[in-house]
């Protein structure tokens, strides 16, 4: 329990003093990254979101100086700071759990203005916290402000940040419904502001002071209360003494210019990290800032401030260049972590010196009776100017995506027979009298390489509505979850159920037409991609150059050709390679050496291992770069596999869903029979589009012995919807109703591939010819994912729409280094006015008067 | 400056506070020991598994995709996923352990958002906890501080409210004298 006004306090009173100001910043952590992404639930569009949520602070810029300016002057029988913030915190907290479950933009920015404006009607706190602690524990204050705030910093940035997107149904809510992170995380600082709110009110006593200024003091007669706080706070705000102020704080601006509110999307939509991944690298760079804060700070006390800032203010300016540069060289503009924490405390060191010797410098150039207004100035220096470049980052980012980089609109990625480059690539469309005017044409690579000449070729168009169906997509998609949220809750009635139903099935129907409109769009840029370069795309159905089966179908050999070299590096060189100084990974990972591993789950039947429990694969994969880069994979599977699918296949049934259930049925089987394939055997398969039935025998030393265990085996398997089993060991019938299941293609609308394997095994078995198919599918399809990257050689391998791109990397470096240069110009205009003495450091004069004897 | 109002108050200042306020109080150290007790039950879940069930390397053996009004989606080998798909669309993980040579499939005790786990595609390993005993139930993927993060913040909010509430309970009917001298105690705020 804490009282104010007290000369000396205990030291846990001073640490509790803290507790409510730190609490109500780590809850307002939360309007950072993770409100953020709920804004881009809505909008993508940086400047509309930087704009939204710098608006606000100009709105209520004045808000926070009136209330503590009001607080200083009233008295009430609760105190005269709590009643404030005890009134702000409890809509905050309402308006903080409310956000994630905004269901439009406009509602969420009206509620985060609320929250805004309940903040500056909170903002008397830290002077609460000051009334706690005597000055003279101040300082032993800040040190566990300091402490509280870091331990908070490192909590939220490795645990709570990376949670936005999980989905939990553990613990308590296991037996309730899923619920997203973001709601979590939002309702967590709900709870925060709920606790400062009662902790001040219960836990902080304020005494009243004996003596106290009051507005009568200073009201004129008839004169409106707000003209009274107008007319005494800028009475001194705007004296020409302040001057060297606002040119410090002006220079202070233009060098730490940055992405601001928009700097996560840098990390997760441009450089595809994770949030976690995110959370970490600030948490290592906000440790490395503890040790670095004591440094810089010791290193500003050692010389002249001017000195000190200057050198900090060009270190900066500098690291900033070199960052720039390294990141231009990197294969797609893409640092690794270590090198973001590397560069980035390096940059946090030099700011920090900054920071160490920025504030004394500017009390230097302020008289000590002007210290309260110079405080009002810089408050209202950092509402407006600050707050003006956080607005105007967004716009910057948008104007540089406008004339740079792609819009809205079809994005189709072809493959060439041969490497090309972009001036011929650009020659081929020119020469077809394609318009080449808004197409953007890059090359593309594995991920972490690059080049000039490419077989793969990245081609994107403007269309002008496309943007705007992105999000109307994205508003649908909202409501979606949101609705999809009320679903699941348990005590929905069976009439909310049937109207919640028919609301996504209405909004399903919805966002199908859009995203029809927008494929059809992308699909027709393919069509006219493929005709302008008609016999030079690589041909569909070649990428299987060769293919073969034995054993009844049992062995499946397969070669497939890929755009890029089977032999790439995975593991990326680290810096020290990069400069010709470190050694040379010693496990350093290639696409050959991962390809057998990924390439594991590309059949789940193949023949167990008898030596071992677990499903070993009989799989065999050959990369080879020459003449072409392909991929040979020699596949053994189960024959009783083999079996089910050649019998599900003769029905009718698509290749696909035939090899699914084939595999569904034969799984379990196999975990109840030690994983041996010889331990049962299938025979004689009926199979209709409803209906599987096959006799089942199990070897002598398998187990169960029983028809209920089998039967419970095959109930988990979502496409059977009855089993009866009859016989008993060894020898068992299974009969299964299956949902009804879809035919195959008719001949003619039969894949490339398809085509191309009935070319080079004309006596293959139809079984034999759709198991190859659906290999060479999967086969892609692995390949093409983490880690090795692999684009089979397909004539068109992507054919998308999409929204606009955004650079948040190099637009806001080039705009940092221009404003860095600007800060050193006023630097240089400070010092020369010094010089000429048109400003005089009144503070550092004031103080070295004090302390000379008369 | 000072009123005449203030002055005269101030002739009869007390000179200590005695903090009451039990029930209010009481409340509130009750709502925090519950939070922290739920915090707890999450915490429990993967640490109790962790000390009680079986660990294993397991494999990734499905990625199953939800999406309202869609029918589900069942990936049973690796592939590339969009960078980012909607709000509206969960991706459950599965992993495959080998009880007694059966491979029983657990789903990962937390569901993704938009995109699957990064380092989770199918045939990924991951350390999981089960209950051999309970088949169906879930695995703990305790590597992954998804698991736990959630029942640690509610874990750190339950305290940080007990770290206020209780000593708010014990200054109950404790007089705290009130300094004499505080008049000159001004702070100043801009």
């Amino acid at each position: 329990m804490l009282i104010t006004r007290q000369k000396k306090v205990p030291l846990h009173w001073v640490f509790y003093a803290q507790l409510p100001f730190v609490m109500a910043i780590s809850a307002n952590m939360i309007t950072g990254a993770p409100f953020l992404y709920a804004m881009k639930k809505f909008i993508d569009n940086p400047a509309a979101i930087a704009f939204l949520l710098s608006i606000e602070v100009f709105v209520t810029m004045l808000g926070g100086p009136f209330v503590n300016w009001l607080s200083d002057r009233i008295w009430t029988r609760f105190g005269r700071r709590r009643p404030f913030i005890v009134a702000a915190d409890i809509p905050k907290a309402i308006a903080v759990v409310l956000m994630p479950f905004a269901p439009d933009l406009i509602t969420l920015i009206c509620l985060r203005w609320a929250y805004g404006i309940f903040g500056d009607l909170g903002s008397p706190n830290q002077a609460l916290t000051m009334e706690v602690v005597p000055s003279k524990q101040r300082g032993m204050g800040a040190g566990f402000a300091n402490l509280q705030g870091q331990v908070v910093n490192l909590f939220f940035f490795l645990l709570v940040v990376g949670r936005f997107d999980d989905v939990y149904f553990t613990g308590p809510l296991l037996a309730l419904f899923a619920i997203p992170g973001e709601t979590l995380i939002f309702a967590a600082g709900g709870i925060l502001f709920l606790t400062v709110s009662f902790f001040t009110w219960f836990g902080i006593h304020e005494v009243e002071p004996p003596v106290h200024q009051s507005i009568r003091d200073e009201q004129k007669p008839g004169e409106p209360l707000v003209k009274l706080f107008l007319r005494t706070f800028f009475c001194d705000v705007f004296h020409k003494s302040l001057l060297p102020l606002y040119l410090l704080l002006m220079v202070g601006t233009l060098t730490s210019v940055s992405l601001g509110t928009l700097g996560p999307l840098l990390y997760t939509d441009q450089w595809g990290y994770t949030l976690q991944e995110m959370g970490t690298n600030v948490a290592i760079g906000a440790i490395i800032g503890i040790g670095a804060a004591l440094v810089a700070g010791w290193v500003a006390d050692k010389s002249s401030k001017m000195k000190v800032y200057t050198v900090g203010l060009v270190l900066t300016f500098l690291s900033h260049i070199v960052w720039t540069i390294f990141v231009a060289y990197k294969p797609d503009h893409r640092p690794e972590l270590h090198e973001i924490i590397i560069f980035g405390t390096i940059g946090n060191i030099f700011g920090l010196i900054t920071a160490a010797a920025s504030f004394p410098l500017i009390l230097e150039y302020v008289e000590r009776n002007r210290l309260g207004t110079a405080g009002a100035g810089m408050s209202l220096f950092s509402a407006t100017v600050k707050n003006g470049f956080t607005m105007f980052t967004g716009f910057f980012v948008l104007w540089w995506s406008i004339l740079f980089l792609p819009q809205a609109g079809d994005r189709v990625q072809v493959v060439f027979q041969h490497e090309r480059s972009a001036p011929e690539v650009l020659q081929e469309l020119n020469a077809a009298g394609y318009p080449t005017k808004n197409l953007e044409i890059k090359p593309v690579f594995r991920p972490g390489t690059e080049g000039k000449v490419s077989r793969q070729w990245n081609l994107r168009r403007p269309i002008d509505s496309a943007g705007d169906t992105h999000t109307e997509i994205k508003d649908i998609n909202t409501k979606l979850s949101q609705t999809q949220i009320k679903l699941d809750r348990p005590n929905v009635t069976e009439d909310a159920k049937a109207s919640l139903k028919a609301e996504i099935a209405a909004l399903r129907e919805k966002e199908a037409a859009l995203k029809a409109s927008l494929a059809d769009s992308a699909k027709a840029f393919e069509a006219e991609l493929v005709r302008v370069f008609a016999g030079r795309l690589a041909v569909d159905g070649n990428q299987i150059v060769a293919a073969s089966t034995a054993e009844g179908g049992s062995e499946l050999n397969l070669t497939l050709e890929f755009v890029q070299p089977v032999t790439a590096d995975i593991t990326p060189r680290t810096f020290l390679e990069i400069l010709g100084l470190g050694h040379p990974a010693t496990e350093r990972k290639t696409v050959a050496s991962e390809l057998a591993r990924t390439m594991e789950t590309v059949d789940l039947n193949r023949v167990a291992d008898p030596g071992s429990s677990l499903t070993k694969p009989e799989l065999f994969v050959t990369p080879s770069t020459g003449p072409t880069n392909t991929i040979t994979l020699r596949l053994l599977r189960d024959p009783d596999f083999v079996i089910l699918e050649n019998a599900i296949l003769s029905a009718g049934v698509e290749g696909t869903v035939a090899y699914n259930l084939a595999s569904d049925i034969i799984l379990p089987l196999r975990g109840l029979t030690t994983q041996s394939s010889a331990s049962y055997a299938i025979t004689n398969p009926v199979v209709s589009r409803d209906r599987l039935g096959f006799d089942l025998r199990l070897a002598g030393s398998a187990d169960p012995r029983e028809a209920k265990t089998i039967e419970d085996a095959f109930r988990p398997i979502k496409s059977i919807v009855g089993t009866e089993i009859t016989g008993s060991f060894p020898d068992f019938h299974v009969e299964l109703n299956l949902k009804p299941l879809p035919a195959a293609p008719a001949e003619a609308t039969r894949s490339a591939a398809g085509r191309r394997l009935r070319e080079l095994l004309p006596a293959a078995t139809p079984a034999e010819l759709s198991a190859l198919e659906n290999l060479s599918q999967r086969a892609a399809e692995t390949a093409a994912a983490r880690p090795v990257f692999l684009t089979v050689a397909r004539p068109v391998v992507l054919t998308q729409p999409t929204d606009r791109e955004y650079d948040y990397f190099f637009s806001m470096q080039y705009f940092m280094i221009f404003t860095d240069v600007l800060g050193l110009l006023i630097i240089v205009l400070i010092v020369h006015l010094e010089k000429t003495g048109r400003i005089v450091r009144l503070g550092a004069l004031e103080d070295t008067k004090r302390s000379t004897p008369p | 400056m000072t009123t005449p109002s203030s002055e005269a108050r101030s002739a009869s200042r007390p000179t200590v506070y005695v903090p009451g306020d039990l029930i209010p109080k009481l409340v509130f150290f009750v709502l925090s020991l519950l939070l922290f007790g739920v915090g707890v039950v999450f915490v429990w879940e993967p640490l109790g598994r962790l000390l009680t069930g079986k660990t294993e390397l397991a494999r990734v053996a499905e990625i199953r995709v939800i999406e309202p009004g869609q029918p589900e989606i069942v990936y049973k080998y690796r592939r590339a996923y969009p960078p980012e798909s909607n709000l509206a669309v969960t991706f459950q993980h599965y992993v495959s352990v080998s009880i007694d040579g059966q491979p029983v499939v657990y789903r990962i005790s937390v569901d993704s958002r938009k995109a699957p786990m990064p380092d989770l595609n199918v045939n990924d390993l991951v350390n999981v906890t089960y209950d051999p005993k309970d088949k169906h139930r879930l695995a703990f993927a305790y590597t992954q501080e998804r698991t736990w993060g959630l029942g640690g913040l509610i874990v750190g909010l339950g305290l940080l409210m007990l770290s206020t509430a209780i000593p708010m309970l014990l200054a109950i009917g404790k007089p705290i004298a009130i300094d004499p001298d505080a008049a000159s105690v001004e702070p100043q705020t801009p």
